[in-house]
């Protein structure tokens, strides 16, 4: 290629050539001559060689001169033509190229503009040209820039670098774009012939780099301030970026890690088999999904994350860096963890369970349906699952109207938990008695999600309480007829004790009425055994008056009501005593009692208890010179009766009896001397017992033959209301 | 006029030995005897509710008799207005609280039960005498 400097030095040898030629032929026109003289003497010879030398010359001086003139020439035919190739080549650029090229002269005027003025800036050539300057078509917020821009070339500025200013131009079509405005010296040989403008849009890649410059700024922003974990680990798999959010997960500080750690350094020992794996992995595949780490914090405890990444590589294929997002699992794993094991010890709960189990959907369809439902109703769950339980016979047809009932209230929401007891069917037709417990789940929005329920068979416990109730019945009406029997015996007990008082006594008169009359008016016939016999017949038929008004006494107090109230059975006693030694004054008996002892019981049955108790206790003392007869109550170390009960004793220092006929003393009829010894019915104690049993008390006698007798009775230690 | 007893009684033991009480204790009024509760208001009234023979001072009422029992009498002596003052003594063996009672409700003037011993049914039947036949005054 030709360079332009050598055209230069082409220039400044044309003088040395003149130079050389003169020399060159002064210095052989001076020499030759004198040489051909020297060697020739003859003159003729030297002017005929003299002539020959003048023609070498003109000869070898024309040789010389061609090859310069053919090689200037050459290469000038050359030139021009390469000229003309750029010439074209420029021009083109010039005219198809993508930037305006405006050419300023001295004058600040356009003298000349190129066609892709139109296309870049909308403008006719001839409006451009009119126009003069851009400065009407410049962005306000550009002018500064504008100016700046021009400055160079109205300070006749000599610096040669081009001058590159960004401005707004409004394009033809009124939108402002962005230009890149090159302000350039045009020069030949140090001389500046005009200025170039140049003007470029920029407008596409300006917008672009802006957008650019955003989302890298809004990425930055992310990557920062994302919740999930980011990082990027450089060839040697250090980490060079890492992310607030993973900061805060392994918990150190950016300067700690960046350039300092790797991937492995913050990871569990555990983990180095699994990380190698990985590594593996990402260099084959080029990233990594969903691998589980745990990571040691500084503090040292530990996270469980889940890891995804993706590594970048260069042509040959090593590896430039990675980027990854790590997420940490561990509140949202022990969570899961907990649910699990919720959900399975729940699970073993309704498996496990006696009751059967089913849960219904909001249209109580079934969902689940427990190994013990299948068991009591026959149904496998895969046979009934996502059935109404009306699309096969569950529920015993009587009580379908009931159960429908109850259950819509729940699908309605009046009602959370309801027990409903019906009979069901099984697979094979039985009918079951089952206790429905249902309860309704409902979500945030109060909206019902599922029904469950808890089944209990209670079929046996029905037939139980049925049978139970059967028995009931029957028993009911044994006792009533029981009673029945018992109200007809005592009325008959009772018109028996009627006809007894009446009818047996009529008789008992009439014998010691007519034997009386006998003794009265007809005495004379009888002698003295004749007497003696009928006074025997009336002692006899009085006796019987007694005997009988005794038994009729006993069987009333069976029968009559008794009436609780407080009692003094020592003022009671003292006027039986009273009475007593009315009959016999001459008796001496030393009557000790306290001033008051109170007792609850029937006031009437308790005189009764007390006249007949103190009776025996007059009677059997009669032997003694001075009786001694006591009432008081009876304690027992100190201590009440551990029912609480009062215990009454009435002791006497009488004949008493042997002990070993205790338990005769209290059997009716039963006596224990003779009527010679101490006149009595047999009845007395008989009635006694009978009262204190009615008031639920006991009765009991000691005695020291010959020395004393004791009577003990309990009462019950009730206050009256 | 004098006054009589009417003595109401199915047992002639007892008629027997009341009228030998009455008569060993001085009282010899006139003492019809009716068999039974029948007899006994057939005497006090005849078909037309009149009164035959006068009306008794006192009657002696037994209370245990067939057919018309003593409590019966005495109800319908107390609802006939004739009859409704006479002296009326329940004169009995039983000694039956709810014979008491239903003797005095329905408005017997005196219940008394009769002794076995003869001697104290005497005694008995003299203050029973001399009370309604010589103390107390009739009512009209």
């Amino acid at each position: 290629m030709w360079e332009p400097n050598k055209y230069h030095i082409f220039q400044l040898n044309t003088w040395n050539i003149v130079i050389i030629y003169l020399v060159l032929g002064f210095l052989w026109i001076l020499f030759s001559d004198r040489l051909l003289e020297q060697l020739i003497d003859d003159p003729a010879t030297l002017t005929q060689f003299q002539t020959t030398k003048g023609w070498f010359y003109v000869l070898i001086t024309a040789l010389l001169l061609y090859i310069l003139i053919s090689r200037y020439i050459s290469w000038i035919t050359r030139m021009r033509s390469e000229y003309t190739e750029q010439f074209d080549l420029y021009r083109t650029l010039l005219e198809q190229g993508n930037q305006v090229v405006i050419q300023v002269d001295d004058n600040q005027r356009f003298s000349y503009t190129n066609a892709a003025v139109r296309d870049i800036l909308g403008y006719e050539d001839a409006e451009l040209k009119h126009m003069g300057d851009f400065e009407i078509i410049v962005h306000p917020d550009d002018m500064t820039r504008f100016h700046d821009l021009r400055m160079p070339y109205k300070m006749d500025n000599r610096d040669h670098d081009p001058v590159k200013k960004q401005v707004r131009l409004r394009h033809k079509n009124g939108t402002w774009r962005w230009y890149m405005m090159i302000l350039t010296d045009k020069r030949s040989f140090e001389h500046i012939e005009s200025r170039l403008l140049l003007v470029r849009d920029i407008h596409e890649e300006t917008t672009l780099y802006e957008q650019l410059r955003v989302s890298q700024a809004r990425f930055k922003h992310l990557f920062q301030e994302a919740p999930v974990g980011y990082h990027s680990l450089g060839s040697d798999l250090k980490f060079i970026d890492i992310n607030n959010a993973e900061l805060n997960m392994i918990g150190y500080e950016r300067d700690e890690i960046i350039g300092k750690k790797s991937w492995a350094d913050v990871i569990v020992p555990e983990d180095y088999p699994t990380f190698e794996k990985h590594k593996k992995e990402l260099m084959k595949k080029g990233s990594v999904k969903n691998q589980m780490y745990t990571v040691v914090r500084k503090d040292g405890t530990r996270r469980s994350v889940i890891l995804n990444g993706k590594a970048f590589f260069d042509d040959n294929g090593r590896l430039l860096y990675t980027f990854g997002n790590v997420l940490d699992l561990t509140e949202k794993l022990q969570a899961e963890k907990e649910l699990n094991e919720a959900h399975s010890r729940l699970t073993y709960h309704i498996q496990n369970t006696p009751l059967g189990f089913v849960e219904w959907d909001a249209k109580m369809r079934v969902m689940e349906w427990s190994r013990q439902s299948e068991q009591m109703f026959g149904w496998k769950k895969e046979e009934v699952v996502g059935k109404l339980s009306d699309e096969w016979s569950l529920v015993y047809s009587e009580d379908a109207e009931y159960v429908m009932g109850r259950m819509e209230k729940m699908l309605e929401g009046k009602e959370l938990r309801n027990v409903i007891s019906n009979r069901n069917l099984t697979r094979n037709g039985d009918v079951r008695y089952c206790e429905w417990y249902n309860s309704a789940l409902l979500d945030k929005n109060g909206n019902l999600v599922s029904v469950m329920s808890l089944v209990h068979d209670v079929t046996e416990r029905v037939s139980a309480h049925q049978e139970i109730r059967k028995l009931n019945v029957l028993l009911e009406e044994k006792v009533r007829q029981r009673t029945r029997e018992l109200e007809l015996a005592n009325k008959e007990l009772e018109s028996f004790a009627y006809s007894v008082s009446h009818d047996l006594r009529a008789p008992l008169r009439g014998i010691d009425g007519f034997s009386q009359v006998l003794l009265e008016k007809h005495a004379s016939q009888l002698d003295d055994r004749g007497v003696n016999y009928l006074n025997r017949v009336r002692q006899a038929s009085q006796r019987m008056g007694f005997l009988i008004d005794d038994i009729l006494g006993l069987s009333r107090i069976s029968r009559t009501e008794i009436k609780m109230e407080q009692v003094d059975l020592a003022a009671l006693s003292r006027e039986i005593i009273t009475s007593l030694s009315e009959k016999e004054p001459e008796r001496k008996v030393d009557f000790r009692s306290p001033d008051k002892l109170m007792v609850t019981g029937d006031a009437s049955l308790l005189r009764v208890v007390m006249q007949n108790l103190l009776d025996n206790a007059w009677k059997y003392s009669s032997p003694r010179d001075l009786a001694v007869i006591e009432i008081g109550i009876h304690e027992y170390g100190g201590d009440m009766d551990t029912n609480g009960n009062i215990t009454v004793f009435v002791r006497d220092n009488g004949v008493g009896f042997k002990m070993k006929y205790h338990d005769k003393l209290f059997m009716a009829f039963q006596r224990l001397h003779s009527q010679d010894e101490f006149p009595g019915t047999g009845i007395g104690l008989a009635t006694v017992q009978r009262i204190v049993q009615r008031h639920s008390g006991t009765i009991r006698a000691e005695s020291n033959e010959n020395e004393d007798a004791v009577f003990f009775f309990n009462l019950p230690n009730k206050s009256v209301k | 006029m004098e006054r009589h007893i009417l003595l109401v009684e199915d047992n002639p033991d007892d008629v027997d030995l009341t009228i030998m009480a009455l008569e060993k204790s001085n009282i010899f009024n006139k003492v019809k005897v009716a068999r039974n509760g029948e007899e006994a208001l057939h005497m006090l009234h005849d078909n037309r509710g009149e009164v035959p023979n006068g009306l008794p001072a006192v009657i002696l009422l037994d209370l245990n008799m067939p057919k018309i029992n003593g409590l019966e009498v005495l109800k319908e002596i107390r609802s006939n207005e004739r009859t409704r003052r006479l002296p009326v003594v329940i004169l009995t063996s039983s000694r039956e609280e709810q014979d008491v009672i239903r003797g005095y409700d329905l408005g017997a003037n005196s219940y008394i039960r009769k002794p076995v011993d003869f001697d104290n049914f005497v005694s008995a039947v003299r203050q029973l005498g001399m009370y309604w036949l010589v103390l107390n005054e009739p009512g009209g």
